[in-house]
């Protein structure tokens, strides 16, 4: 790789900040806590004489930093209190400091308004434009259709790895974009047959769900029926489950399981009503890495193994074997191994087991297959249709919309919070759902 | 792992059985007259009852992640407060002893509390605690040492001799058996690790988190509260024991991690380290007759033994490392274009630009604690 003709050392950011090269995360790592002022020095250092920070002077200069950019926040603003468009604002004032020796010439921008409402979006398309006309090149990484349009000059369509197609933006329209995105091949499908929900024979009911950002969320799935959930990064697609599941605070609605409502913030009791959450996040929610898979495995229920005042170490082993051997995880002696030892893939068909143990009616998975293999993929699909088909209920939400295809008898599309439609399962292809997430407004009459 | 393991002759878990039996032959051959005699054994033996109680009593809130550094000052008002009420209120001993024991579990009640309902970090909860029972202690005892009382059961209740073992050495294991049991027999043991290691994720496996953590609170409480009880039978009712057993209680464990399941605070690990301690100080109280030998051993062993610990994990995960890059068999030159696309796709933590190995996982999720 080269950047300005210069050679750019991978695995390098001292190269690659040398080179003139600035990256925004999509969270824009800022410090919360601290102001902007403190933001921007944290980064360039403080200018200091005699060891005293110069205060007036640096914040002087970070005014006239956040200025050049045009932007309306001062630099003892706290960053926790600005708006996201605004964090992200100050992440790109962070980024294009002035720095003599080593100009900014460069800047990659990953998913910036993943988290933002669409009102600041405009207005950072704005600030990037302004950007790109002082000179410096732009790579800017969207979900996003409409804001390639309003930013971009050019598009790179990626697919599976690989690029699909370089050309000109104004020879795209929103609609060829989405095409090149979901590529034309309609995968096969491989499950059918559902009865819809009604009320009546649902499993779980939702009813005017609001947690964060999702405002109003009400929906039902019936027995053995898998219900996929699809929706940019931000819609709400990341919170739905857990508020569901009563991991996260729910501000008002209800949650039922067969009739009975499932009271907030108490985890133990959705897992005794027979409810099972599988989080996107394995590190951090879903399993307790430093602990071994035996340990994993038994959390959610260890009342089988607990005789006579005492946790019988042998018939846990043996049980936590038969899963082993039963959902195919490597390595199979690897029982008493922590389960961060175990790849990706393992894990996840590790915390499957955790949860089929407990015989749940209801399963809410969030990314199932994120971070795992391919063939381990297929494998926790077949599993996920198996789970169904004993007669469970199944809703997962996944950013994968080859999974959705692959797996789910209808599909909900979330957007911004709510359910904007709904498509059932004679309807459900990949060309459809990317072009509803992705919100070509044509093809969401198509499948009303 | 298991190369490793194979070849090491168990250094990692056992080194503190090692470095005992070393001690033994150091000072057996140096001072074979002072050093192996029975009463250089039981010495030993009745020097650690209190520490390795109180280590006990720390031990299980550290395995759900919390501290209790009340544990000395709960010992203290404990002790002190069934001696007070048999002398200055003619209460019979066990009476007094049920007093002091229900004052602790309330105070274990009330740590729990605040820390679980109020969510105030247990480090400030409960070094205000023990300040706090610093101050009762001073308004229970006037600020007197009090006497000792005359009850022949009192004075008898720690020290009467079994096997010329003084009595509360058996206590103290015994209370290190109840607490193995519950640590590695129980459910709630189970929760309490997993808790330790990833609170979050027990939330989400349906484990009650707070009311479990609320119980190590009363646990740790309750046994602080017998241990001060025994000291002040077997020792006499001082107003300052407390607080300075609290660091080698917290030693203990910290020690103790690094033995047996090297990683996990455990139950025999913290006895192992108490004792080998105990041999070490010994030993050259004999050779020196110095008392500051004791601080001395004391911390060059903890540092010394958790940097050891912290050095092998090190070199093994480097080692395992290096393995799994061998079985991925990374071409440096083939995978130039796929590695950016890895590094910049976000295969690994923030700012790891190895190339994500299996181990790495899932990437970094931009979603926040559920809290």
């Amino acid at each position: 790789m080269e950047i300005g003709g210069r050679p750019l050392r991978l695995g390098s950011k001292q190269s690659s900040y040398r080179l003139g090269c600035r990256v925004i995360q999509q969270d824009g790592d800022l410090i919360s806590d601290l102001t902007v002022f403190d933001n921007l020095c944290l980064t360039s250092g403080y200018p200091s004489r005699w060891g005293t920070v110069r205060r007036r002077y640096a914040e002087a200069l970070a005014a006239q930093e956040i200025e050049r950019l045009d932007l309306k926040f001062k630099p003892s603003d706290r960053v926790g209190d600005l708006t996201m468009a605004e964090r992200t604002g100050v992440a790109l004032v962070r980024a294009l400091q002035r720095d003599e020796r080593y100009p900014a010439k460069f800047l990659i921008l990953d998913e910036p308004t993943a988290t933002m409402p669409s009102q600041d979006v405009d207005h950072l398309a704005k600030i990037v434009r302004r950007v790109a006309a002082q000179g410096v090149g732009v790579l800017y990484v969207s979900h996003r259709l409409q804001e390639i349009f309003a930013v971009a000059d050019q598009v790179t369509v990626i697919r599976d790895g690989r690029i699909v197609v370089t050309s000109d933006v104004r020879h795209q329209t929103e609609r060829s974009l989405a095409e090149l995105i979901s590529g034309h091949e309609i995968r096969k499908v491989s499950v059918r047959n559902a009865a819809p929900a009604s009320e009546a024979n649902a499993l779980l009911t939702v009813r005017k769900l609001v947690a964060g950002p999702i405002r109003e969320v009400s929906l039902q799935v019936a027995a053995g029926e898998i219900v996929g959930v699809v929706g940019i990064t931000g819609s709400g697609r990341e919170a739905l489950l857990a508020s569901i599941f009563g991991a996260a605070v729910r501000t008002a609605g209800h949650v039922n399981i067969e009739g009975r409502t499932l009271p907030q913030s108490r985890t133990d009791l959705s897992v005794a009503r027979g409810m099972a959450f599988l989080p996107a996040d394995r590190k951090v929610h879903g399993g307790v890495m430093d602990l071994s898979a035996r340990e994993n495995l038994t959390l959610a229920n260890l009342g089988p193994f607990w005789r006579r005042g005492w946790l019988s170490l042998r018939t846990e082993r043996a049980e936590a074997r038969v899963w082993l051997e039963r959902l195919d995880v490597h390595p199979r002696d690897g029982l008493e191994r922590p389960l961060a030892t175990f790849s990706g893939g393992n894990q996840q068909k590790l915390m499957f087991a955790k949860w089929l143990r407990c015989r749940p009616k209801i399963f809410l998975l969030d990314e199932p297959t994120q971070g795992v293999d391919v063939s381990a993929k297929e494998e926790i699909h077949q599993l996920i249709l198996d789970i169904a088909k004993s007669g469970s209920a199944v809703l997962i939400c996944s950013s994968d919309l080859e999974e959705i295809t692959a797996v789910c008898h209808r599909v909900l599309v979330l957007h911004e919070g709510q359910i904007v439609c709904e498509v059932n399962h004679s309807q459900v292809s990949m060309d459809i759902l990317t072009n509803l997430v992705l919100g070509v407004d044509d093809s969401m009459a198509a499948a009303q | 792992m298991t190369t490793i393991r194979r070849f090491s002759f168990g250094v990692d878990r056992l080194s503190g059985l090692y470095l005992a039996g070393l001690l033994i032959v150091v000072f057996g051959i140096w001072i074979p007259h002072l050093f192996l005699t029975t009463s250089t054994l039981h010495t030993i033996a009745d020097e650690e009852p209190v520490t390795m109680m109180l280590g006990l009593g720390v031990l299980i809130p550290l395995i759900g992640g919390n501290f209790d550094l009340s544990v000395g000052a709960v010992a203290n008002l404990s002790g002190i407060l069934a001696v007070v009420m048999q002398n200055n209120h003619h209460w019979s001993v066990g009476e007094s002893i049920a007093l002091a024991l229900v004052s602790s579990i309330f105070i274990g009640m009330v740590n729990g509390f605040l820390i679980v309902k109020w969510h105030v970090n247990s480090f400030i909860v409960t070094l205000g605690m023990s300040t706090l029972l610093a101050a009762l202690l001073d308004i229970v005892t006037a600020n007197s040492q009090p006497l000792i009382p005359s009850s022949h059961l009192w004075n008898n209740l720690a020290t009467f001799q079994v096997g010329g073992f003084e009595a509360y050495v058996f206590y103290a294991f015994i209370c290190a058996f109840i607490v193995w049991w519950v640590l590695d027999h129980t459910p709630f043991g189970r929760y309490l690790y997993a808790i330790g290691a990833n609170k979050e994720a027990s939330k989400l496996a349906g484990v009650r988190v707070d009311r479990w953590v609320w119980m190590s609170m009363v646990m740790s409480a309750t046994i602080s509260g017998v241990a001060g009880v025994l000291y002040c039978s077997a020792s006499g009712p001082a107003l300052t024991f407390g607080p300075s057993l609290l660091l080698p209680a917290f030693a203990a464990c910290f020690l103790g991690a690094t033995q047996l399941r090297p990683g996990r605070f455990n139950v025999w690990g913290s006895v192992l380290a108490v004792y080998v301690l105990a041999i070490g100080v010994s030993g050259l109280q004999l050779v020196t007759g110095q008392q500051w030998i004791n601080e001395m051993f004391n911390g060059v062993a903890l540092i010394g033994a958790v940097s050891f610990a912290v050095w092998r994990q090190e070199s093994a995960k480097k080692v395992r490392r290096r393995a799994i890059d061998g079985e991925n068999s990374y071409d440096e030159e083939l995978a130039e274009g796929e590695r950016h696309l890895l590094i910049d796709g976000g295969g690994g933590p923030k700012g790891d630009l190895r190339p994500p190995t299996e181990e790495v996982g899932a990437g970094p999720s931009d979603k926040g604690h559920y809290e």
